[in-house]
Protein backbone atom coordinates (compact mmCIF):
# COMPACT_ATOMS: atom_id res chain seq x y z
CA UNK A 1 0.00 0.00 0.00
CA UNK A 2 1.30 3.02 -0.93
CA UNK A 3 1.74 6.27 1.24
CA UNK A 4 -0.96 7.91 -1.08
CA UNK A 5 -3.52 5.50 0.43
CA UNK A 6 -2.67 5.67 3.54
CA UNK A 7 -2.93 9.52 3.59
CA UNK A 8 -6.44 9.01 2.70
CA UNK A 9 -7.83 6.64 4.92
CA UNK A 10 -9.06 9.23 7.50
CA UNK A 11 -10.73 11.13 4.87
CA UNK A 12 -12.61 7.77 3.80
CA UNK A 13 -14.32 7.25 7.13
CA UNK A 14 -15.24 10.97 7.30
CA UNK A 15 -16.55 11.41 3.85
CA UNK A 16 -18.91 8.48 4.18
CA UNK A 17 -20.75 9.89 7.35
CA UNK A 18 -21.71 12.83 5.50
CA UNK A 19 -25.21 11.95 5.60
CA UNK A 20 -26.02 10.92 9.33
CA UNK A 21 -28.07 12.68 11.61
CA UNK A 22 -25.50 15.25 13.36
CA UNK A 23 -25.46 13.66 16.84
CA UNK A 24 -24.19 10.42 15.23
CA UNK A 25 -22.23 12.08 12.93
CA UNK A 26 -20.11 14.38 15.53
CA UNK A 27 -19.62 11.80 18.27
CA UNK A 28 -18.24 9.14 15.06
CA UNK A 29 -16.16 12.37 13.69
CA UNK A 30 -14.50 12.05 17.42
CA UNK A 31 -13.08 8.37 17.39
CA UNK A 32 -9.65 7.83 17.01
CA UNK A 33 -8.12 8.23 13.57
CA UNK A 34 -6.86 4.90 14.09
CA UNK A 35 -9.72 3.45 14.73
CA UNK A 36 -10.86 4.88 11.80
CA UNK A 37 -8.47 3.71 9.15
CA UNK A 38 -9.25 0.01 10.33
CA UNK A 39 -13.06 0.49 10.23
CA UNK A 40 -14.81 -1.49 7.49
CA UNK A 41 -18.03 -0.97 7.96
CA UNK A 42 -20.71 1.02 10.16
CA UNK A 43 -23.79 -0.10 11.52
CA UNK A 44 -26.71 1.17 12.64
CA UNK A 45 -29.70 0.05 14.03
CA UNK A 46 -33.09 1.68 15.78
CA UNK A 47 -32.93 1.66 19.70
CA UNK A 48 -29.47 -0.27 19.19
CA UNK A 49 -25.65 1.33 19.66
CA UNK A 50 -23.48 2.24 16.98
CA UNK A 51 -21.47 -0.54 15.82
CA UNK A 52 -18.38 0.05 14.07
CA UNK A 53 -16.53 -3.66 12.22
CA UNK A 54 -13.12 -3.34 12.15
CA UNK A 55 -10.47 -6.28 10.59
CA UNK A 56 -9.82 -7.35 13.88
CA UNK A 57 -12.56 -5.70 16.41
CA UNK A 58 -15.92 -4.79 16.94
CA UNK A 59 -16.32 -1.46 18.65
CA UNK A 60 -18.98 0.73 19.96
CA UNK A 61 -19.42 4.41 20.28
CA UNK A 62 -19.70 6.31 23.63
CA UNK A 63 -21.61 9.78 23.33
CA UNK A 64 -18.38 10.87 23.88
CA UNK A 65 -16.55 9.95 20.92
CA UNK A 66 -14.65 7.11 23.02
CA UNK A 67 -14.81 3.38 21.55
CA UNK A 68 -15.58 0.42 23.74
CA UNK A 69 -15.73 -3.06 22.89
CA UNK A 70 -18.45 -3.27 25.53
CA UNK A 71 -21.90 -2.82 23.91
CA UNK A 72 -23.59 -2.52 27.95
CA UNK A 73 -21.30 0.10 28.99
CA UNK A 74 -22.81 3.15 30.19
CA UNK A 75 -23.36 6.58 27.75
CA UNK A 76 -23.13 4.43 24.46
CA UNK A 77 -24.42 5.85 21.21
CA UNK A 78 -27.33 4.64 20.12
CA UNK A 79 -29.37 5.37 17.08
CA UNK A 80 -32.92 6.09 18.13
CA UNK A 81 -35.83 6.23 14.88
CA UNK A 82 -35.38 9.94 14.09
CA UNK A 83 -32.05 9.73 13.84
CA UNK A 84 -32.11 7.11 11.29
CA UNK A 85 -35.01 8.48 9.50
CA UNK A 86 -33.36 11.76 8.74
CA UNK A 87 -29.90 10.03 7.86
CA UNK A 88 -31.89 7.73 4.95
CA UNK A 89 -33.35 11.04 4.02
CA UNK A 90 -30.67 12.99 3.80
CA UNK A 91 -28.81 9.97 1.93
CA UNK A 92 -31.65 10.46 -0.60
CA UNK A 93 -30.82 13.75 -0.84
CA UNK A 94 -34.57 14.13 -0.01
CA UNK A 95 -35.67 12.29 -2.74
CA UNK A 96 -36.47 8.93 -2.39
CA UNK A 97 -37.57 8.48 -6.06
CA UNK A 98 -34.57 9.24 -7.13
CA UNK A 99 -33.11 6.16 -5.66
CA UNK A 100 -36.35 3.85 -6.05
CA UNK A 101 -34.13 0.95 -8.01
CA UNK A 102 -30.99 0.78 -5.79
CA UNK A 103 -33.71 0.84 -2.65
CA UNK A 104 -35.64 -1.88 -4.46
CA UNK A 105 -32.06 -3.79 -4.55
CA UNK A 106 -31.94 -3.03 -0.79
CA UNK A 107 -28.94 -0.19 -1.10
CA UNK A 108 -28.24 3.16 -1.77
CA UNK A 109 -24.43 4.25 -3.06
CA UNK A 110 -24.00 7.14 -1.42
CA UNK A 111 -21.38 9.97 -2.93
CA UNK A 112 -17.99 8.70 -2.35
CA UNK A 113 -19.26 5.60 -3.65
CA UNK A 114 -19.85 3.88 -0.26
CA UNK A 115 -22.12 1.24 -0.22
CA UNK A 116 -25.31 1.54 2.42
CA UNK A 117 -26.98 -1.59 2.68
CA UNK A 118 -30.93 -1.20 4.38
CA UNK A 119 -33.30 -3.33 6.30
CA UNK A 120 -37.03 -2.48 6.50
CA UNK A 121 -40.42 -3.53 5.53
CA UNK A 122 -40.94 -4.93 2.03
CA UNK A 123 -42.97 -2.26 -0.63
CA UNK A 124 -44.11 -5.26 -3.07
CA UNK A 125 -45.84 -4.55 -6.53
CA UNK A 126 -47.38 -8.12 -7.89
CA UNK A 127 -44.23 -10.65 -6.72
CA UNK A 128 -41.50 -8.06 -7.26
CA UNK A 129 -40.23 -5.90 -4.28
CA UNK A 130 -40.85 -2.35 -5.49
CA UNK A 131 -39.89 -0.65 -2.66
CA UNK A 132 -38.71 -0.01 1.33
CA UNK A 133 -40.62 1.90 3.86
CA UNK A 134 -39.76 1.55 7.49
CA UNK A 135 -35.91 1.47 7.52
CA UNK A 136 -34.55 -0.23 10.62
CA UNK A 137 -31.09 -0.28 9.91
CA UNK A 138 -28.32 0.25 7.30
CA UNK A 139 -24.65 -0.87 6.94
CA UNK A 140 -22.68 1.40 5.76
CA UNK A 141 -19.85 -0.37 3.94
CA UNK A 142 -16.29 1.97 3.35
CA UNK A 143 -15.04 2.02 0.33
CA UNK A 144 -11.54 2.64 0.10
CA UNK A 145 -8.92 2.87 -2.75
CA UNK A 146 -5.72 0.65 -2.86
CA UNK A 147 -3.36 2.75 -5.57
CA UNK A 148 -0.95 -0.46 -6.75
CA UNK A 149 -3.17 -3.14 -5.28
CA UNK A 150 -3.15 -4.39 -8.85
CA UNK A 151 -0.15 -4.43 -10.33
CA UNK A 152 0.43 -8.31 -10.27
CA UNK A 153 -2.77 -8.66 -12.65
CA UNK A 154 -1.74 -5.84 -14.85
CA UNK A 155 1.59 -7.59 -14.82
CA UNK A 156 -0.11 -10.68 -16.17
CA UNK A 157 -2.15 -8.86 -18.12
CA UNK A 158 0.62 -7.14 -20.26
CA UNK A 159 2.07 -10.35 -20.95
CA UNK A 160 -1.08 -11.87 -22.41
CA UNK A 161 -4.56 -9.82 -22.34
CA UNK A 162 -7.11 -12.54 -21.45
CA UNK A 163 -10.18 -12.51 -19.52
CA UNK A 164 -10.10 -11.97 -15.94
CA UNK A 165 -12.10 -13.45 -13.17
CA UNK A 166 -11.32 -11.27 -9.59
CA UNK A 167 -12.62 -13.93 -6.82
CA UNK A 168 -13.04 -13.12 -3.30
CA UNK A 169 -15.46 -13.15 -0.05
CA UNK A 170 -17.65 -9.76 0.88
CA UNK A 171 -15.03 -7.09 1.78
CA UNK A 172 -11.81 -8.72 0.44
CA UNK A 173 -11.31 -5.66 -2.10
CA UNK A 174 -13.28 -6.84 -5.42
CA UNK A 175 -14.36 -3.43 -6.45
CA UNK A 176 -11.12 -2.13 -5.24
CA UNK A 177 -8.83 -4.01 -7.67
CA UNK A 178 -10.99 -3.65 -10.11
CA UNK A 179 -10.88 0.13 -9.67
CA UNK A 180 -6.86 0.09 -9.48
CA UNK A 181 -7.06 -2.62 -12.77
CA UNK A 182 -9.21 0.00 -14.56
CA UNK A 183 -7.48 2.85 -14.06
CA UNK A 184 -3.98 1.14 -14.86
CA UNK A 185 -5.17 -0.23 -18.19
CA UNK A 186 -6.70 2.83 -19.25
CA UNK A 187 -3.64 5.21 -18.44
CA UNK A 188 -1.48 2.33 -19.80
CA UNK A 189 0.80 2.05 -16.40
CA UNK A 190 2.19 -1.48 -16.22
CA UNK A 191 0.99 -2.16 -19.22
CA UNK A 192 2.18 -2.12 -22.74
CA UNK A 193 -0.43 0.38 -24.48
CA UNK A 194 -3.36 1.88 -23.09
CA UNK A 195 -6.17 -0.29 -23.62
CA UNK A 196 -10.11 1.39 -24.33
CA UNK A 197 -12.12 0.41 -20.97
CA UNK A 198 -15.55 0.56 -20.48
CA UNK A 199 -16.88 0.51 -15.96
CA UNK A 200 -20.74 -0.96 -16.32
CA UNK A 201 -21.15 0.29 -12.80
CA UNK A 202 -24.46 -1.30 -11.99
CA UNK A 203 -23.97 -0.23 -7.93
CA UNK A 204 -22.45 3.20 -8.82
CA UNK A 205 -19.51 1.70 -6.49
CA UNK A 206 -16.57 1.58 -8.83
CA UNK A 207 -16.32 5.09 -10.30
CA UNK A 208 -18.31 6.51 -7.10
CA UNK A 209 -20.35 8.58 -9.82
CA UNK A 210 -22.02 11.41 -8.12
CA UNK A 211 -23.42 14.44 -10.05
CA UNK A 212 -21.99 13.26 -13.28
CA UNK A 213 -18.47 13.57 -11.34
CA UNK A 214 -16.52 10.27 -10.79
CA UNK A 215 -15.28 10.42 -6.79
CA UNK A 216 -12.69 7.96 -7.51
CA UNK A 217 -9.53 8.14 -9.84
CA UNK A 218 -10.39 5.48 -12.73
CA UNK A 219 -7.93 6.90 -15.25
CA UNK A 220 -9.02 7.11 -18.62
CA UNK A 221 -12.20 4.87 -18.39
CA UNK A 222 -15.98 5.35 -19.69
CA UNK A 223 -18.60 4.79 -17.42
CA UNK A 224 -21.80 3.25 -17.93
CA UNK A 225 -23.16 4.12 -14.65
CA UNK A 226 -26.06 2.50 -12.71
CA UNK A 227 -26.66 0.25 -16.05
CA UNK A 228 -27.79 -3.39 -15.09
CA UNK A 229 -24.68 -5.52 -16.71
CA UNK A 230 -27.09 -7.04 -19.29
CA UNK A 231 -28.27 -3.91 -20.72
CA UNK A 232 -25.05 -1.76 -20.13
CA UNK A 233 -22.28 -4.25 -21.65
CA UNK A 234 -25.00 -4.60 -24.89
CA UNK A 235 -24.86 -1.09 -24.90
CA UNK A 236 -21.21 -0.77 -24.39
CA UNK A 237 -19.95 -3.16 -27.23
CA UNK A 238 -22.51 -1.89 -29.81
CA UNK A 239 -21.58 2.39 -29.30
CA UNK A 240 -18.11 2.54 -27.30
CA UNK A 241 -15.98 0.07 -29.07
CA UNK A 242 -13.84 -0.88 -26.16
CA UNK A 243 -11.28 -3.21 -25.85
CA UNK A 244 -11.73 -3.72 -22.83
CA UNK A 245 -15.45 -4.02 -20.32
CA UNK A 246 -15.38 -4.18 -16.21
CA UNK A 247 -18.08 -5.22 -14.20
CA UNK A 248 -18.56 -6.11 -10.61
CA UNK A 249 -20.23 -8.78 -8.54
CA UNK A 250 -21.42 -11.06 -11.55
CA UNK A 251 -24.46 -12.54 -10.15
CA UNK A 252 -27.52 -13.94 -12.23
CA UNK A 253 -27.62 -15.75 -15.65
CA UNK A 254 -28.82 -12.92 -17.69
CA UNK A 255 -25.48 -11.50 -16.27
CA UNK A 256 -23.25 -14.18 -17.57
CA UNK A 257 -25.25 -15.14 -20.89
CA UNK A 258 -24.66 -10.79 -21.58
CA UNK A 259 -21.07 -11.83 -21.04
CA UNK A 260 -20.88 -14.87 -23.10
CA UNK A 261 -21.76 -12.20 -26.21
CA UNK A 262 -19.22 -10.07 -24.98
CA UNK A 263 -16.48 -12.38 -24.79
CA UNK A 264 -18.22 -13.71 -28.62
CA UNK A 265 -17.70 -9.83 -29.63
CA UNK A 266 -13.84 -10.19 -29.09
CA UNK A 267 -14.07 -8.31 -26.15
CA UNK A 268 -12.11 -8.45 -23.29
CA UNK A 269 -13.33 -8.89 -19.60
CA UNK A 270 -12.64 -8.46 -16.15
CA UNK A 271 -15.08 -9.21 -13.72
CA UNK A 272 -15.62 -10.12 -9.94
CA UNK A 273 -17.56 -12.48 -7.95
CA UNK A 274 -18.36 -13.84 -4.70
CA UNK A 275 -17.06 -16.87 -3.07
CA UNK A 276 -15.47 -17.72 0.04
CA UNK A 277 -12.25 -19.48 -1.56
CA UNK A 278 -10.62 -21.20 -4.43
CA UNK A 279 -12.81 -24.41 -3.67
CA UNK A 280 -16.11 -22.33 -2.83
CA UNK A 281 -15.47 -20.56 -6.53
CA UNK A 282 -15.40 -24.43 -7.94
CA UNK A 283 -18.17 -25.67 -6.20
CA UNK A 284 -20.58 -23.11 -7.91
CA UNK A 285 -22.42 -24.29 -10.78
CA UNK A 286 -21.79 -21.40 -12.40
CA UNK A 287 -17.79 -21.63 -12.12
CA UNK A 288 -17.98 -23.62 -15.49
CA UNK A 289 -20.10 -21.52 -17.39
CA UNK A 290 -17.81 -18.41 -16.40
CA UNK A 291 -14.41 -20.66 -17.47
CA UNK A 292 -15.69 -22.46 -20.62
CA UNK A 293 -18.25 -19.54 -21.99
CA UNK A 294 -16.90 -16.36 -21.00
CA UNK A 295 -13.69 -17.90 -21.05
CA UNK A 296 -12.08 -16.02 -18.10
CA UNK A 297 -8.38 -17.41 -18.10
CA UNK A 298 -6.61 -15.66 -14.81
CA UNK A 299 -8.60 -15.99 -11.53
CA UNK A 300 -7.59 -14.06 -9.30
CA UNK A 301 -8.15 -15.36 -5.44
CA UNK A 302 -8.14 -12.53 -2.70
CA UNK A 303 -7.39 -13.05 1.29
CA UNK A 304 -10.00 -12.42 3.46
CA UNK A 305 -11.65 -9.46 4.38
CA UNK A 306 -9.37 -8.68 7.15
CA UNK A 307 -6.76 -7.75 4.40
CA UNK A 308 -8.68 -5.94 1.76
CA UNK A 309 -7.14 -5.75 -1.99
CA UNK A 310 -4.45 -8.42 -1.02
CA UNK A 311 -4.17 -10.94 -3.62
CA UNK A 312 -3.76 -14.53 -1.93
CA UNK A 313 -3.21 -16.64 -5.39
CA UNK A 314 -3.86 -16.02 -9.38
CA UNK A 315 -4.21 -19.59 -11.05
CA UNK A 316 -4.34 -20.47 -14.86
CA UNK A 317 -7.93 -21.65 -15.42
CA UNK A 318 -6.56 -23.55 -18.04
CA UNK A 319 -4.12 -25.35 -15.30
CA UNK A 320 -6.68 -25.81 -13.01
CA UNK A 321 -8.32 -28.13 -15.10
CA UNK A 322 -5.76 -30.03 -16.32
CA UNK B 1 -45.80 76.70 -9.61
CA UNK B 2 -49.45 75.82 -8.26
CA UNK B 3 -49.56 73.67 -10.97
CA UNK B 4 -46.72 71.65 -10.66
CA UNK B 5 -47.85 70.82 -7.34
CA UNK B 6 -51.38 69.85 -8.24
CA UNK B 7 -50.23 67.58 -11.26
CA UNK B 8 -47.31 65.78 -8.36
CA UNK B 9 -50.06 65.38 -5.98
CA UNK B 10 -52.15 63.64 -8.78
CA UNK B 11 -49.48 61.21 -9.72
CA UNK B 12 -48.50 60.68 -6.32
CA UNK B 13 -52.21 59.25 -6.07
CA UNK B 14 -51.81 57.19 -8.73
CA UNK B 15 -48.86 55.79 -7.74
CA UNK B 16 -49.94 54.84 -4.20
CA UNK B 17 -53.08 53.58 -6.08
CA UNK B 18 -51.23 51.43 -8.73
CA UNK B 19 -49.06 49.55 -6.09
CA UNK B 20 -51.94 48.53 -4.11
CA UNK B 21 -52.92 47.07 -7.59
CA UNK B 22 -49.43 45.89 -8.38
CA UNK B 23 -50.01 43.54 -5.18
CA UNK B 24 -52.77 41.35 -6.86
CA UNK B 25 -50.52 41.30 -10.15
CA UNK B 26 -47.98 40.20 -7.72
CA UNK B 27 -49.75 37.42 -6.52
CA UNK B 28 -51.59 36.09 -9.64
CA UNK B 29 -47.33 35.92 -10.66
CA UNK B 30 -46.80 34.22 -7.76
CA UNK B 31 -49.54 31.30 -8.42
CA UNK B 32 -48.78 31.07 -12.33
CA UNK B 33 -44.58 30.63 -10.90
CA UNK B 34 -45.76 28.66 -8.54
CA UNK B 35 -47.80 26.02 -10.52
CA UNK B 36 -44.72 25.86 -12.83
CA UNK B 37 -42.32 25.14 -10.70
CA UNK B 38 -44.72 22.33 -9.37
CA UNK B 39 -45.01 21.40 -13.08
CA UNK B 40 -40.93 21.01 -13.33
CA UNK B 41 -40.72 19.26 -9.90
CA UNK B 42 -43.28 16.66 -11.08
CA UNK B 43 -41.60 16.13 -14.80
CA UNK B 44 -38.06 15.82 -12.94
CA UNK B 45 -39.00 13.65 -10.82
CA UNK B 46 -41.40 11.27 -13.25
CA UNK B 47 -38.81 11.88 -16.86
CA UNK B 48 -35.60 12.04 -15.00
CA UNK B 49 -35.63 11.06 -11.35
CA UNK B 50 -33.75 14.26 -10.50
CA UNK B 51 -32.95 14.92 -6.92
CA UNK B 52 -35.20 17.72 -5.76
CA UNK B 53 -32.11 20.44 -5.72
CA UNK B 54 -31.11 19.55 -8.90
CA UNK B 55 -34.73 20.13 -10.02
CA UNK B 56 -34.77 23.88 -8.39
CA UNK B 57 -31.23 24.15 -9.49
CA UNK B 58 -32.78 23.93 -13.00
CA UNK B 59 -35.44 26.29 -12.64
CA UNK B 60 -34.53 30.01 -13.52
CA UNK B 61 -37.52 31.88 -13.17
CA UNK B 62 -38.13 35.32 -12.39
CA UNK B 63 -39.15 37.31 -9.25
CA UNK B 64 -41.15 36.40 -6.87
CA UNK B 65 -40.47 32.83 -7.21
CA UNK B 66 -36.84 32.98 -8.20
CA UNK B 67 -35.34 34.06 -4.61
CA UNK B 68 -37.92 31.48 -3.09
CA UNK B 69 -36.18 28.62 -4.93
CA UNK B 70 -32.75 30.12 -4.25
CA UNK B 71 -32.82 30.32 -0.38
CA UNK B 72 -34.24 26.95 -0.36
CA UNK B 73 -31.13 25.58 -1.97
CA UNK B 74 -29.07 27.46 -0.01
CA UNK B 75 -30.84 26.15 3.43
CA UNK B 76 -30.76 22.51 2.41
CA UNK B 77 -27.07 22.37 3.21
CA UNK B 78 -28.06 22.97 6.64
CA UNK B 79 -31.89 21.50 7.16
CA UNK B 80 -34.10 18.64 5.58
CA UNK B 81 -35.84 19.59 2.73
CA UNK B 82 -39.30 20.20 4.72
CA UNK B 83 -37.29 23.03 6.81
CA UNK B 84 -36.20 24.77 3.91
CA UNK B 85 -38.70 24.63 1.95
CA UNK B 86 -40.44 26.71 4.74
CA UNK B 87 -38.20 28.66 5.73
CA UNK B 88 -37.41 30.26 2.31
CA UNK B 89 -41.38 30.56 2.29
CA UNK B 90 -41.66 32.20 5.09
CA UNK B 91 -38.90 34.77 4.57
CA UNK B 92 -39.94 35.57 1.35
CA UNK B 93 -43.84 35.43 1.26
CA UNK B 94 -44.89 38.92 2.99
CA UNK B 95 -44.25 41.05 -0.43
CA UNK B 96 -47.14 38.81 -2.22
CA UNK B 97 -49.83 39.18 0.53
CA UNK B 98 -50.89 35.50 1.01
CA UNK B 99 -53.98 34.03 3.11
CA UNK B 100 -53.05 31.84 5.87
CA UNK B 101 -55.02 29.28 4.03
CA UNK B 102 -52.31 29.83 0.95
CA UNK B 103 -49.60 29.83 2.97
CA UNK B 104 -50.78 26.92 4.70
CA UNK B 105 -51.09 24.78 1.42
CA UNK B 106 -47.38 25.60 -0.16
CA UNK B 107 -45.76 25.20 3.42
CA UNK B 108 -47.41 21.44 3.74
CA UNK B 109 -46.83 20.53 0.16
CA UNK B 110 -43.47 20.21 1.03
CA UNK B 111 -43.43 18.25 4.10
CA UNK B 112 -43.97 15.29 1.86
CA UNK B 113 -41.84 15.98 -1.47
CA UNK B 114 -39.49 13.55 -1.80
CA UNK B 115 -40.58 11.12 0.36
CA UNK B 116 -41.99 8.32 -1.57
CA UNK B 117 -41.44 6.58 -5.20
CA UNK B 118 -41.83 8.55 -8.25
CA UNK B 119 -45.36 7.45 -9.40
CA UNK B 120 -47.11 8.51 -5.53
CA UNK B 121 -44.31 11.94 -5.83
CA UNK B 122 -46.19 12.25 -9.41
CA UNK B 123 -49.52 12.09 -8.19
CA UNK B 124 -48.42 14.80 -5.23
CA UNK B 125 -47.61 17.21 -7.60
CA UNK B 126 -50.62 16.58 -9.43
CA UNK B 127 -53.15 17.18 -6.22
CA UNK B 128 -50.96 20.50 -5.09
CA UNK B 129 -51.27 21.37 -8.96
CA UNK B 130 -55.47 21.08 -8.71
CA UNK B 131 -55.53 22.56 -5.02
CA UNK B 132 -53.77 25.91 -6.12
CA UNK B 133 -55.69 26.46 -9.41
CA UNK B 134 -58.75 28.10 -7.53
CA UNK B 135 -56.58 30.36 -5.66
CA UNK B 136 -55.21 31.67 -9.23
CA UNK B 137 -58.31 31.77 -10.43
CA UNK B 138 -59.33 33.78 -7.64
CA UNK B 139 -56.25 36.41 -7.67
CA UNK B 140 -57.47 36.55 -11.20
CA UNK B 141 -60.66 37.03 -10.56
CA UNK B 142 -59.90 39.94 -7.45
CA UNK B 143 -57.61 41.06 -10.04
CA UNK B 144 -60.30 42.28 -12.58
CA UNK B 145 -63.20 43.18 -9.63
CA UNK B 146 -61.16 45.00 -7.17
CA UNK B 147 -57.50 45.51 -9.06
CA UNK B 148 -58.86 48.91 -10.71
CA UNK B 149 -60.26 50.50 -7.43
CA UNK B 150 -57.10 51.65 -6.12
CA UNK B 151 -55.67 53.09 -8.96
CA UNK B 152 -59.01 55.34 -9.83
CA UNK B 153 -59.38 55.70 -5.41
CA UNK B 154 -55.65 57.08 -5.64
CA UNK B 155 -55.97 59.43 -8.46
CA UNK B 156 -59.14 60.61 -7.30
CA UNK B 157 -57.41 61.72 -4.13
CA UNK B 158 -54.53 63.12 -5.59
CA UNK B 159 -57.13 64.87 -7.98
CA UNK B 160 -59.41 66.61 -4.99
CA UNK B 161 -56.33 66.95 -2.75
CA UNK B 162 -54.79 68.87 -5.62
CA UNK B 163 -57.99 71.03 -6.30
CA UNK B 164 -58.33 71.82 -2.64
CA UNK B 165 -54.81 72.89 -2.23
CA UNK B 166 -54.69 75.05 -5.35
Amino acid sequence: MNEKSKENKNNYFDSAIYFLDAEIKNSLMKISADIKRSTQEIRLRIDKPVNLICAEKNFFIKNSGDATENYRSIDILKTDKNALEKSFYNLCEYSVYSFENQISNGFITAKNGHRVGLCGTAVMKNTEVSGMREITSMNIRIAKEFFGCSLKIVDILNKSFKNTLIIGPPSSGKTSILRDVARNISLGVGIAKPIKTVIIDERCEIAGISSGNAEFDIGLCDVMNAFPKSIGTEMAVRCLSPECIICDEIGDESDINELVKCANCGVNLIASIHAKDKDDFFKKNISETLISKCGFENLVFLDSYANPGEINQIIKASDYKK
Amino acid sequence: MKLLGGIILIVTGFLIGYFFYEKYTLKINFFTQYIELVILIKNGIMCYSKPLKDILLGYKPKNPIKKYTEDCILLLNENTFSEAWEKSFEKNQSSVNLSPEEKNLIISFGRQLGTSDSASQANYCQQQIEMVKPYLKKAIRDKNEKGKLPIVLGAGLGIMTAILVI
